[in-house]
């Protein structure tokens, strides 16, 4: 490394068909330094990030500078091979194998005494341990990974990046699933190697570890560079107004918001890890949202009140008659639907018709009492009318689900939840993946289920889709209430206020 | 603290052993001598080695079960040669092991290359090898003769310990040893732990699990070539008959995971397997009925496999869910 | 109304091609054998057929929410040699003993499935063990000098044309309950996707439970059959090589070895094919040697095409 280690774009620009994805994205990364590169969900950073990973190519014209040389990044491998390494928010471990193997799994027959197959394991445990040894931690390089926390782990995945020959470090959310505690380890790691003259890119929804990681920050916004600070050249307020970038504008549709009366209560409820404490009601045909941001403890609320994870403590209320009184996680089951987010893991049978998809939660409809014999006539016939009502556009209700794109599998799920008719429908992130069209009739869906007397809670993590979709939001971060905010108030000022004051509090 | 206890964990199979010395010691009669504990080794040593082989499919996740039929079929072989071309020993020896390897190539394109459900392929391997050796040997017992010196050349000065175990020693320990201090080694445990994350950080996996295949092939060529034949002397259609499942019992019984990246030769698969032997030598020689052995073996190995399952889900925890 | 002939074409793919190749292999059967085409040798071919299409269906369940289960010939020997330790030994009546080897079956069963389902433990491995302990219980009840044989009544009412009216009873019953009722959806709907039949509201314990406990019933109606067949019972009635006579049926059939569809009648006609294929490769004298070889080779070939066809729905799918 004779000249001085530094990282450059040149005009990035990238298309996929019908999108610009980033449009001449050109900055100039130094060593020693952390970069922040924020904006919101589809500002580019991704893009920008698989470009530099190798993942993908960028168009024509785009020149990326390592050290002033320029380089063609055309795959992963290429990418590790000039220094480049990433630290995911979803640490990848052997969780069987020791520190010092997860360490330098990744280059193994470098690892053998001079021409034999043995591996010099004296010599891999001193490297292993130079490596941890330059971020002061103390983890013991021979102890299975599994006995670890996460935050250990995120520190051996931050090894093996370095012992990959990584000059040009990305960190995407690491603080995602660690503890305050492990935050605070991490950020230490971070600044020696930044003291050490690596390259740092740090991406974080949390606008307060930017604030004190960072040295500068470079903004994304519809693909382009909207902006570029030092740290201590720009606040907190216009960080968010550079991000968002346009004044927010008040719900098309409108909708007579008159709710009746409670209809489920969650009391206090905790998970093993997330949420805690956490409290809220929802009432008859309102649409509740819950917004925070990545890793706030959204999805494992739903899963915690559900009975998916383990509900610590807490009470659910639940209203039959009028009356509310506590039920059961099975119970409550009965009355509810759930829409994941992970549509293709857990929300779908793809090897199914569309048709035994939409049945599948509400199967005693369709069948008899004691032998429960299936009355498939009547199943097609309700699978056809649901498939109208949400409109899926497929040929028939025996196409399979793997064949439909992205859209019309998610209003397949929406389908098989409206046929069960739950008087409580909580869906996580119901409009992701999904194109704008699609995104819209979803919309109009949930606002007519609603308006017919079902209540929704919804996760989204697009602020202009859960302003134009709820009655009322509440404030989810890391597991708490931080806020609640009514339709009157929507605006993602009064949203973030929750959000800054706790990371202010910190 | 955490080191401590997984030291427990690994001790507990030598714990298990000795009780069973111990117990049989007291109870039956000559059972603690130095030739009878060496007699019950060197008959179980196809036994054991058929384990260390089923050992390298488990580490990298497949469960083979051909790996008994795969020795039948090298040692049919290679006794064949020995018996219609008296052929030296040393050749038909190659022949079975050449035997071995190929088979154990064959399953790993099977379920490598072409993604077949591996138990249900290897499962039928095990029938279709074991009829191609019937077919051999037209279903007959033939004794071989001119392996003899072999079978009982000892060394007086160990209490007549036979040549034929030391041979056995000296694999397990290279066994071993290439297993803890290879980077093949290493790599078949990366691959067993989590193909996805071996892939994504640059590890070949297919490769390494053909290699792996291929590795048990040769163990079992081995096993069926030199243990088998040369110890019994004889072949018999009934040879190796059940040793599948007593291999994958005695590694899982040894600390080796069922679901891949956890487990060793020595003492892992080597010490499961002396259970199993001492067991059904113990309970023999305290003429403890014969039928019995087959079904409390069955129930120590269930629960072998049933701590097997806690452990992982102690390790793999929330990941499973 | 071509688009009704074709759904039904596109549903009944397998059915028909396998009752083409069925058909073709008795016609010719039927021109060069002697005897083929007799009442007399097509009910003894379908009595010989009836305990493998039987365990074949029992296996289907399993097969279908993506288990495995690998003793049932052991659990269906294990519970003859009970039955008929029952029958004989302790002098039961015929009638009880039957149900003595039905219940011992399902319970066997029934463990299998507790430890897959609540112990999450290894479908192969548990039933591999469950071989072994069904094996050694056989081979201790039967003693060195094997049991008595049984009156004659038993074989009398357990004759040819009664277990063939069993066989398509069973076949006919297993498969309207996978295709027609909520319990057999539930089962694709496992097989499918595990996870979503969780969110979806589906009690997969409880079924993989039920599943297993209903291929050691199966493992038991066999065992019935085989136990009228041969007026006592023995250890080594369900060779293990028996297994792979039940799951190539399976999957022969066009039952996914990993999963998630096929249906009872297809396997059966599986059962009929490899049955009949043994049946045929005695009647020419071929050795026995062959027979497991060219049935060995069935099976992977089978099942190279079922991984052929994941492939290619694969490819279709992106």
């Amino acid at each position: 490394m004779g000249e001085q280690l530094s990282l450059e774009f040149k005009n990035i620009s990238k298309t996929f068909p019908g999108v610009k994805a980033l449009s001449n994205v050109s900055f100039k990364a130094q060593p020693g330094k952390v970069c922040g590169l924020v904006g919101v969900n589809g500002a580019g950073k991704s893009t920008l990030m698989n470009i530099l990973g190798g993942i993908h190519q960028p168009d024509e014209g785009g020149e990326i500078l390592i050290s002033g040389q320029r380089v063609v990044i055309e795959d992963p491998k290429a990418a590790t091979r000039n220094g480049i390494a990433f630290i995911q928010q979803e640490v990848q471990a052997f969780d069987t194998m020791t520190v010092y193997e997860n360490i330098l799994a990744s280059d193994l027959d470098k690892w053998c005494k001079k021409k034999s197959l043995i591996l010099d394991r004296s010599a891999m445990k001193a490297e292993a341990q130079k490596y941890l040894d330059a971020m002061d931690s103390r983890i013991d390089v021979e102890t299975p990974v599994y006995t670890l926390t996460v935050g250990d782990k995120q520190i051996i995945q931050i090894a093996r990046a370095l012992s990959q020959g990584g000059r040009i470090l990305l960190f995407d959310e690491p603080t995602a699933s660690l503890s305050d505690h492990e935050v605070a380890m991490l950020f230490e790691v971070i600044r020696k190697l930044k003291a050490q003259g690596y390259i740092i890119f740090y991406i974080s929804h949390f606008l307060d570890e930017i604030f004190e990681m960072c040295d500068n920050i470079v903004v994304l916004r519809d693909g382009r560079v909207v902006g570029e600070a030092g740290i201590s050249d720009i606040n907190k307020e216009k960080l968010v107004e550079m991000m968002l970038g346009y004044q927010l504008e008040g719900s098309a549709h409108t909708r007579k918001t008159e709710l009746g009366d409670v209809i489920f209560q969650a009391e206090h409820i905790s998970g093993e890890k997330l949420p805690k404490d956490f409290s809220f009601a929802l009432h008859k045909g309102e649409i509740l949202g819950v917004w925070g941001l990545l890793g706030s403890g959204r999805s494992e609320l739903f899963n915690t009140i559900l009975g998916i994870d383990k509900m610590v403590e807490g009470k659910l209320l639940f209203s039959r008659n009028g009356t509310l009184a506590e039920i059961t996680q099975g119970e409550f089951y009965k009355h509810i639907g759930y829409l994941t987010e992970g549509r293709h893991y857990d929300g779908l049978f793809l090897n199914m018709p569309i048709g035994q998809n939409i049945t599948s939660s509400n199967l005693d409809e369709f069948s008899t009492r004691g032998l429960g014999i299936l009355n498939t006539a009547k199943e097609h016939e309700e699978a056809r009318r649901l498939m109208k009502e949400v409109n899926v556009k497929a040929v028939d209700e025996n196409m399979k689900v793997s064949k439909l794109s992205g859209g019309n599998q998610q209003k397949v799920i929406i389908a098989k939840w409206f046929l069960k008719d739950p008087e409580i429908l909580f869906m996580d992130e119901p409009t992701k993946g999904v194109d704008v069209g699609a995104k819209n009739e979803i919309k109009e869906l949930i606002f007519q289920k609603a308006e017919n007397g079902t209540s929704f809670v919804v996760i989204s993590s697009e602020l202009e889709e859960i302003m134009s979709l709820c009655d009322r939001i509440i404030v989810i971060y890391e597991g708490r209430l931080v806020g609640e905010v009514e339709k009157a108030d929507f605006s993602k000022e009064n949203l973030m206020k929750g959000i800054v004051s706790q990371e202010e509090g910190r | 603290m955490n080191k401590k206890k997984i030291d427990v964990y690994s001790l507990s199979s030598y714990f298990v052993l000795l009780a069973i010395l111990i117990v049989f010691g007291i109870g039956g009669n000559n059972f603690l001598t130095l030739k009878s504990l060496y007699a019950t080794m060197n008959n179980g040593s196809a036994q054991i080695l058929i384990a260390c082989a089923a050992t390298f499919g488990l580490l990298v996740g497949i469960i083979d079960l051909s790996v008994a039929a795969i020795g039948y079929l090298s040692g049919v072989v290679a006794g064949m040669l020995l018996h219609l071309y008296n052929v030296p020993y040393p050749v038909a020896f190659a022949a079975g092991v050449a035997v071995g390897v190929f088979l154990g190539w064959v399953n790993s394109l099977l379920i490598v290359k072409f993604k077949m459900n591996g138990m249900l392929v290897t499962f039928g391997m095990m029938l279709v090898l074991r009829a191609f050796g019937r077919l051999f040997t037209n279903d007959k017992t033939i004794t071989i003769d001119n392996v003899k010196p072999m079978r009982q050349a000892r060394i007086a000065a160990l209490g007549g310990l036979q040549v034929s175990l030391i041979i056995l020693v000296l694999i397990i320990v290279i066994l071993q040893l290439v297993l803890t201090y290879t980077a093949f080694g290493r790599k078949l445990l990366l691959v067993g732990c989590d193909e996805n994350v071996a892939n994504r950080i640059g590890i070949n996996s297919d490769k390494i699990k053909t290699q792996a295949l291929m590795l048990e092939g040769l163990l079992c060529g081995i096993a069926g070539s030199f243990f088998w034949i040369v110890v019994q002397g004889s072949i018999v259609t009934s040879g190796l008959n059940g040793y599948e499942f007593l291999a994958i019992a005695g590694a899982v019984l040894g600390g080796v995971s069922l679901l891949g990246g956890r487990g060793t030769i020595f003492p892992g698969a080597v010490i499961g397997s002396l259970i199993l032997l001492y067991l059904a030598s113990g309970m023999a020689n305290m003429g403890i009925d014969l039928f019995v052995t087959p079904f409390v073996r069955g129930i120590i190995i269930f629960i072998a496999m049933y701590v097997d399952a806690l452990r992982t889900r102690k390790i793999m925890g929330n990941r499973m869910s | 109304m071509s688009g009704g002939l074709k759904r039904f074409l596109n549903d009944n793919k397998q059915l028909l091609i396998m009752i083409g190749v069925i058909a073709g292999m008795f016609i010719i059967l039927s021109l060069t054998v002697n005897n083929f085409c007799t009442v007399r040798n097509l009910t003894n071919l379908l009595q010989q057929i009836a305990p493998i299409a039987i365990m074949s269906a029992g296996a289907t369940y399993v097969l279908v929410i993506g288990g495995m289960d690998i003793s049932n010939p052991a659990v269906m020997a294990a519970a003859a040699v009970v039955g008929v330790y029952y029958m004989t030994t302790l002098g039961g009546n015929l009638v009880a003993g039957a149900f003595v080897i039905l219940l011992t079956a399902a319970f066997m069963g029934l463990i299998n499935g507790f430890a897959i389902a609540k112990l999450k433990m290894v479908p192969m491995v548990v039933t591999l063990s469950m071989m072994t302990v069904g094996t050694g219980l056989a081979t201790i009840l039967s003693g060195t000098r094997g049991l008595p044989t049984l009156p004659a009544e038993f074989s009398d009412f357990l004759n040819k044309y009664t277990v063939i009216v069993i066989l398509l009873a069973v076949v006919i019953i297993l498969d309207f309950i996978l295709v027609r009722t909520k319990f057999g959806r539930m089962l694709y709907y496992i097989g499918n996707n595990a996870k979503t039949a969780r969110i979806s509201g589906i009690d997969s314990e409880k079924i993989t439970m039920i599943t297993y406990t209903i291929s050691g019933l199966c493992a038991g109606i066999a065992a019935v059959i085989n136990t009228a067949s041969i007026a006592t019972a023995r250890a080594n009635m369900g060779p293990q090589s028996q297994i792979l006579d039940i799951i190539s049926a399976a999957v022969i059939g066009g039952v996914n070895p990993n999963g998630g569809s096929g249906r009872v009648r297809d396997a059966a006609l599986g059962a009929v094919l490899i049955v009949g294929l043994t049946n045929v490769m005695n009647l020419l004298g071929v050795s026995d040697y062959y027979t497991t070889m060219v049935k060995g080779a069935i099976v992977i070939g089978a099942m190279g095409i079922a991984s052929f066809r994941v492939h290619l729905a694969a490819k279709k799918g992106a």
